[in-house]
């Protein structure tokens, strides 16, 4: 049987109910596992019979069916056949055209491709500039009922802007380094 | 491919290799010592090219290339340089003098932190390490540290007692000048912060590209990486030009410079620099319109009869894939950027001044 309590020791009612605005009672969710051993907790060892309409109240509270969670939409299902990492060479008005190297398999020689600036979503659009990293899939979806389609998708990489210390990090090994080559 | 037979100790070998991702030089110096000038891999190769040719020649020739040296930073020349590097226990590394400036290692480190890649830099970030390791370990600081290549620069000599004939690697360039250009550019490279993390794409020109003049007994050789003819006294060919009459005498081979591109040839250059009817090499570049043109080969071939590519430029198609892939991609412009990896060699004996050439080609590689 689940322990219901906090420190190890049953909730008394009371203390339970304490916790739960009136308002919001009848919209608490509680897990199926929570739920019955509240219940049987409740009805075993810690009601007693000093405050009956606060426990009337509770029984009818965790006594009634519990809802469950509506179930998350289901999402539809991508089967990736082809991925290849690219990165944007030249930018040109509506396009752009990226090297990509293939992730499926890559001993396959790199490819220019030009690819429609309409092709990549609304948020993305900031991100194409030259330099740009992305990953270019095909694969196939299936949706939650049953259909199946062809898709391919652009998901441009987001990284985080250079900060000084970095730059400042970098600009000391490279002192190092030319240190080090000077010193032959 | 059968590559057969280790050169002979007095013959000089060029073997130039391209264009896969990169293209590649090797030079025999005689007595089993090695130059590889530039990179390259071919598609579907894990290994690079000279270091499986090498491998393939057997004679434990790996151990005997001592200068590996990249022309500049550009990925189509110097792709798997670094594992060559790593695989030439004995090479000492040697680059453009552009490139040991703080700003450039600034962009490596910065790179090395960032989104990795298969760029130019990268390679240079590689590099780096194999030597901090080199020198860490101290079993060999003369191959630590690497040669930085400027004007009139004697990169490697070889001339010790009971060799025959002496064997000299010289850099004509870059010039002072075009080294200070080079740097300008480079800087515009480093991020200023709060700037977004990107991968270098432009390329800067190649005015800092190592050309080389090479001596092997009585055989000479130029190798033009891809310098080009700017016009600009002080740097580009000009500059080389200005130095021509130090030069004892002209070269009897030529690696076109820049693919054969119109930007990097220079009249001056086969007047005062070449032999008439030098045996001139080149290599295709693959991307973009592509290198040679038609026009380009029209060009050098009116300048000499004796040339040869390693590859035809052609716009070679994309692998296929799976039908569903190629169904969703069958409206899209796409142009494979690898070129088919071929191979021309040139043999010719150090020491006997009235022998001819062999020239064998291999993979595709053809006489224009």
């Amino acid at each position: 049987m689940p322990d219901t309590s906090l420190t190890g020791q049953p909730l008394k009612a009371d203390t339970f109910a304490s916790f739960l605005p009136n308002s919001n009672v009848g919209k608490l969710a509680i897990s199926p596992e929570l739920s019955g051993g509240a219940r049987q907790t409740f009805s075993q060892t810690t009601v007693d019979q000093e405050q009956p309409d606060n426990q009337q109240q509770f029984l009818s509270f965790v006594t009634r069916p519990i809802p469950k969670p509506p179930n998350p939409k289901p999402a539809p299902t991508l089967r990736p056949l082809q991925l290849w990492e690219g990165t944007i060479i030249e930018c040109q008005n509506g396009s752009f055209v990226a090297l990509v190297n293939d992730r499926t398999d890559p001993l396959n020689p790199d490819e220019l491709v030009t690819f429609e600036s309409v092709e990549v979503s609304k948020e993305d659009m900031k991100l194409i500039q030259p330099g740009a990293s992305f990953y270019w899939t095909v694969g196939v979806e299936r949706s939650p009922a049953g259909q199946i389609r062809n898709v391919e998708m652009l998901n441009f990489r987001r990284l985080p802007g250079w900060n000084a210390s970095s730059v400042r990090e970098a600009e000391q090994e490279a002192r190092e380094i030319a240190d080090l080559f000077a010193s032959e | 491919m059968t590559v057969g037979n280790p050169p002979k100790y007095d013959e000089l070998e060029i073997s130039v290799f391209g264009p896969g991702r990169g293209e590649c030089i090797l030079v025999h110096m005689g007595y089993n010592e090695w130059c590889m000038i530039d990179s390259c891999v071919g598609t579907g190769k894990a290994l690079p090219a000279a270091v499986e040719y090498l491998t393939e020649l057997g004679g434990a020739s790996l151990e005997g290339v001592l200068l590996v040296l990249a022309t500049h930073w550009h990925d189509d020349h110097i792709r798997g340089i670094a594992e060559s590097l790593h695989s030439f226990p004995n090479a000492r590394f040697a680059c453009s003098s552009a490139l040991k400036n703080q700003e450039f290692l600034t962009l490596v480190q910065l790179q090395t932190k960032s989104l990795q890649g298969d760029s130019g830099v990268d390679e240079f970030g590689k590099i780096v390490k194999i030597l901090k390791e080199r020198k860490r370990l101290n079993v060999n600081q003369n191959n630590a540290a690497p040669v930085f290549a400027i004007q009139d620069r004697l990169l490697l000599q070889r001339n010790e007692i009971g060799r025959l004939f002496p064997a000299t690697i010289t850099a004509l360039s870059p010039s002072d000048v075009a080294v200070t250009l080079a740097l300008s550019k480079i800087a515009c490279f480093i991020p200023k912060p709060n700037q977004l993390q990107r991968r270098i794409t432009n390329r800067p020109p190649n005015e800092a590209s190592v050309v080389l003049f090479v001596e092997v007994g009585c055989r000479t050789a130029l190798f033009g990486a891809d310098l080009e003819h700017s016009g600009r006294a002080e740097e580009g060919w000009l500059a080389i030009l200005d130095l021509a009459q130090t030069r004892p005498q002209p070269a009897q081979v030529y690696k076109v410079p820049h693919h054969g591109s119109p930007s990097a040839d220079c009249i001056g250059v086969w007047q005062r620099l070449l032999e008439p009817e030098p045996i001139a090499i080149l290599t295709p570049f693959t991307s973009g319109k592509g290198l040679p043109q038609q026009q380009d080969i029209d060009r050098l071939k009116s300048r000499t009869p004796h040339l040869y590519c390693t590859s035809e430029r052609q716009v070679r198609l994309p692998k296929r894939h799976d039908k569903v892939v190629e169904k969703k991609l069958k409206d899209r412009t796409r142009i494979a950027i690898d070129g088919n990896l071929g191979h021309v060699r040139l043999r010719w004996s150090a020491t006997d001044a009235i022998s001819t050439p062999q020239i064998e080609m291999f993979n595709g590689a053809f006489k224009a």
